[in-house]
């Protein structure tokens, strides 16, 4: 690993994003662009991936954890151009069963918290830690709450909530449709080691954030953008549900992909 | 039959450290000794419904056997989704232990009375549904599920029954056959049903019985195609609405077979939630669904000048 170069893999990680997406003519790319920091950490720094479960509970930035998974050689490349088809095993939302090195199918929310929760119980005795990746509009429903209440009450220092905080959800700004604020308090009063980072300013640091320094569940919430990473892309609502566009426009969000 | 449940998994638990037992704010002291003695495979959980049953996904997707529990419509109506995709798509070893099946929370209302799992649960992909009669076949039903490795649901009825399955429980059959005097008259029960389905054979005895402790997948045998080739009136008793539930499965087995000559009469909690507070005797006398009421209608039927509908 020492000459990995996280902005180039980020950078790259975008690239097939884009590759996916137009292999199906579909997906939703800001969601998924604001996440590769988060899932490059995880995949390519923190986890052990022999020991660890890293759980993708917003399935609909998919197309991220598809780009890594294939990049780690758990399937060919080739899937891309199957996206969302019938002879493919990559669709809109991940199934665990159809896609190596997935952990958990996700699509509906709200679910990927509680499944954690149980991993992590079992996997205290054998020091694996658990990571789910939720959105913040996810934070909507009331099951991750039920779970976090549960994180807490069973001790799970080997549970790690990441919050892909990129204040956006489908109908508008997430403190429009359903305001989180104070969300660090929120979950701090869940029992919760609770860190914020800024994974605009500094893609890199949520690595130093992923150490266990209390014994208590911890909850990260980094910062992002949606579309974080192309300036076409970025906190344009208009394009979480845009889907067949022209070649000319995909060459244009392309091009606009930059290092961070 | 709660008791001698709970009692298998406590059991088994002992045996296998893979069993794990989580609970929704179950009653004060339940499992005392199972809390005591096995820590880590018990787990008292909130009034979490959905959460607990993709806890228990968790657990399942990292080795553990597990068994929930709590009563019947909160994980049912309230936690379908986690239960549909978490579990069920899933194919996981999770096994919902339900009570409370049926009317027994009659007193407390709707909201508690579990009148439509069998069809809510239906659709639920790999999942069986069990409604055991008695605590003996509870106990038979239990150890399918700890024999399996994949997601089932079994309803518990109201407790205490009397034992009544023991002599006909076989183990590679999940329905029993009592009687068998090749009369042409048939009752297809599931669930306590069963119970009823006895009294009224003992006063009208020209009636053979076929009891389902497995609703889903409904098992139909060669040899129950048979069965019901040579009956002419088949009666099916269900504490459960009309639609979905066995009702739904013995018609589309009549269909399929092509056995419409064969005259069904069903008797069940009708078409909407019970709307009323009672216990379950008393529900079900106003349903017409007690054994009195049952025979009365069925003397009705099999009077040669019957033209009665149910």
């Amino acid at each position: 690993m020492s000459s990995f170069n996280f902005q180039e893999k980020c950078l790259q990680i975008r690239h097939d994003i884009l590759d996916i997406f137009w292999g199906g003519q579909r997906g939703h790319i800001p969601s998924a662009f604001s996440l590769v920091e988060i899932l490059v950490t995880l995949y390519y720094q923190k986890a052990n991936l022999k020991r660890d479960k890293i759980l993708l509970s917003k399935g609909h930035g998919c197309m991220a954890l598809y780009a890594i998974l294939s990049d780690l050689g758990y399937f060919p490349r080739s899937e891309f151009k199957k996206f969302c088809s019938t002879t493919g095993i990559l669709g809109g939302h991940p199934t665990r069963k159809k896609v190596p090195g997935v952990e958990i199918s996700s699509g509906s929310l709200g679910h990927g918290p509680s499944i954690a929760v149980g991993m992590a119980i079992n996997l205290k005795s054998t020091k694996g830690n658990v990571y789910c990746v939720l959105g913040d509009g996810e934070c909507n429903e009331g099951s991750v709450w039920e779970a976090a209440l549960s994180a807490n009450k069973n001790g799970l220092n080997n549970l790690t909530f990441i919050i892909d905080n990129n204040k956006q959800q489908s109908y508008g700004a997430t403190e429009e449709v359903l305001p989180l604020e104070p969300f660090n308090d929120k979950w701090s009063s869940f029992g919760f080691n609770t860190k914020e980072v800024d994974l605009i300013k500094n893609p890199q640091c949520l690595k130093g954030a992923l150490e266990q320094d209390l014994n208590i569940p911890t909850a990260i919430i980094c910062h992002t953008r949606k579309g974080q990473g192309s300036k076409v892309l970025e906190r344009n609502l208009n394009w979480h549900h845009l889907n067949g566009i022209s070649a000319e426009t995909f060459n244009q969000i392309r091009n606009s992909l930059t290092l961070l | 039959m709660r008791k001698e449940s709970l009692n298998f998994i406590y059991e088994h638990a002992k045996i296998n450290a893979n069993v794990v037992f989580i609970g929704s704010d179950l009653g004060h002291g339940i499992l005392q000794d199972f809390k005591t003695e096995m820590p880590n495979q018990f787990f008292m959980e909130g009034i979490s419904e959905s959460h607990i049953v993709s806890m228990a996904a968790g657990m399942a997707l990292t080795g553990s056997k597990v068994y929930i529990h709590t009563i019947a419509p909160f994980f049912v109506r309230r936690a379908f989704e986690h239960i549909a995709l978490d579990v069920g798509f899933e194919n996981l070893d999770v096994t919902l232990l339900c009570s409370g099946g049926g009317l027994v929370y009659g007193p407390l209302g709707h909201t508690h009375t579990m009148v439509d799992d069998f069809s809510i649960l239906s659709s639920v992909p790999n999942l069986k549904i069990y409604a055991p009669a008695d605590a003996p076949e509870a106990i038979a039903s239990l150890q399918r599920t700890y024999d399996d490795t994949g997601p089932a649901y079994i309803r518990l009825g109201k407790g205490n029954e009397p034992s009544i399955t023991k002599q006909y429980l076989k183990k590679d059959k999940s329905y029993l056959q009592i009687n068998k005097n090749e009369n042409s008259f048939l009752i297809i029960t599931t669930g306590i049903m069963l119970h009823s389905a006895i009294e009224i054979t003992n006063q009208l005895q020209n009636i053979d019985i076929i009891h389902y402790s497995m609703i889903t997948p409904f098992n139909l045998d060669n040899e129950l195609v048979k069965v019901l080739k040579s009956k002419t009136h088949v009666f099916i008793l269900e504490e459960h609405l009309n639609f979905g539930g066995l009702k739904s499965r013995v018609n589309e087995v009549i269909i399929n077979h092509h056995l419409s000559e064969i005259q069904v009469f069903s008797f069940n909690l009708g078409n909407q939630y019970i709307d009323k507070y009672g216990r379950q005797e008393d529900l079900f006398k106003d349903l017409s669904l007690d054994t009195e009421s049952l025979i009365k209608n069925f003397k009705k039927i099999l009077s040669p000048k019957s033209s009665h509908e149910f």
